[in-house]
């Protein structure tokens, strides 16, 4: 939950969906000014600039002021996927194809930075508990993320982590939609505590359940590519382990990969001019 | 017909023990197709792989670009079009 005092200034990593976004209407009640940042990787270049939802929420919250920005974080992805190959392959097997885990460790590497250059110590993301088998949506590699926050004296946290998620979205439910193209089930449990609910009672969405429709995929940037990566957890390893063993293995990884990356972030945080970074891009 | 437990207990267990035949031969293959996939993108430098990766996204959802297809040229055939396309 958010602390009651009030902050001046907060980041948010936003990809502009219903999630992060609720997270910037509940941020926009207590603090000043928030810094939306975005993120963008060659494998989601060709995907929409969010700047729908920046708007929406820059009409609702006209006192509050919003900068967006959009950071390139490729370079640091492929060096958190490349880096000690061989080594990380003995140790690590298949789960080195765990790019979407990569992209978020990167987010969130670069979101220091981005603190570290602003004074600002305070971070939020729109985490809720859906696709647990993600690394970044994982409660053990979370704790590992929030830890080297905390090592660099940023809070961390997820607002509508423990809210309601709607109902699985299923093939037959994208064949039977309304004029726009939402969910059937979108009025079915109408009192859930989602953040698509929260953000139509603000006046925000037209509507309480947008995950997945044209409407959505129009207003958010894309996750990482994890077609691959989902081959890997379902097909290959969930087949024959445990879902537990499966997190075992993940944060051991994802430890690595944190541990490695504190080179890159030492040397990042002690360039005063941040001369190596790939520079942010003002959106908003 | 009238019902008969003991037919539709058997119906059942027959068709449980033929799930359970299958059952493995299924994931062997799943997980010989999922070594395939997965250890050629474990030898790609990173741009290959994100080309890789789009192709092996782009032939998942294949049908469902097909049914798209399919949806349309049978909404033609009938005059007719998709009222949520714009």
């Amino acid at each position: 939950m958010l602390p009651d005092e009030s902050f001046d200034a907060c980041v948010i990593l936003f990809s502009g969906g219903t999630d992060s976004t609720c997270v910037a209407a509940i941020c926009a009640e207590k603090h000043r000014e928030i810094h939306l940042l975005t993120f963008e990787e060659a494998a989601t270049k060709k995907s929409p600039l969010p700047m729908e939802n920046v708007s929406r929420l820059k009409e609702r919250f006209e006192n509050v002021r919003f900068n967006h920005f959009m950071i390139s974080t490729d370079r640091l992805v492929r060096r958190l996927a490349y880096l000690n190959y061989f080594k990380n392959l003995k140790k690590h097997g298949f789960f080195l194809l765990s790019t979407p885990g990569f992209s978020s460790l990167s987010w969130h590497l670069r979101t220091i930075v981005y603190c570290k250059k602003m004074g600002i110590d305070q971070v939020y993301d729109g985490m809720t508990q859906e696709l647990l088998h993600f690394p970044g949506h994982m409660p053990k590699v979370r704790e590992l993320i929030r830890q080297m926050y905390a090592d660099h004296g940023i809070k961390f946290g997820s607002p509508v982590i423990n809210w309601d998620v709607p109902p699985d979205q299923r093939f037959t439910d994208r064949l039977i939609v309304d004029r726009h193209g939402f969910s059937i089930y979108a009025n079915a449990q109408p009192n859930r505590r989602t953040t698509g609910f929260y953000l139509y009672e603000k006046a925000i969405l037209p509507h309480p359940n947008v995950k997945g429709s044209l409407f959505d995929r129009k207003m958010q940037h894309d996750c990482y590519p994890f077609v691959v990566f989902n081959i890997f957890v379902f097909w290959l390893f969930l087949s024959w382990k445990s879902f537990e063993s499966y997190e075992i293995r993940m944060t051991a990884l994802m430890a690595d990969k944190i541990l490695e990356a504190k080179n890159w972030l030492d040397t990042s945080l002690a360039d005063e001019a941040f001369s190596e970074l790939e520079h942010e891009k003002r959106l908003v | 017909m009238a019902f008969n437990p003991i037919w539709t207990l058997t119906f059942r267990t027959a068709i449980l023990y033929v799930m359970r035949i299958w059952i493995y031969p299924i994931r062997i293959l799943r997980t010989l197709v999922a070594i395939i996939v997965c250890g050629i993108a474990l030898l790609l430098p990173y741009k290959a792989r994100l080309a890789y990766f789009s192709m092996v996204a782009f032939c998942v959802h294949l049908p469902f670009y097909v049914f798209g297809h399919l949806a349309k040229f049978i909404l033609k055939k009938l005059d007719s079009e998709n009222p949520y396309a714009s």
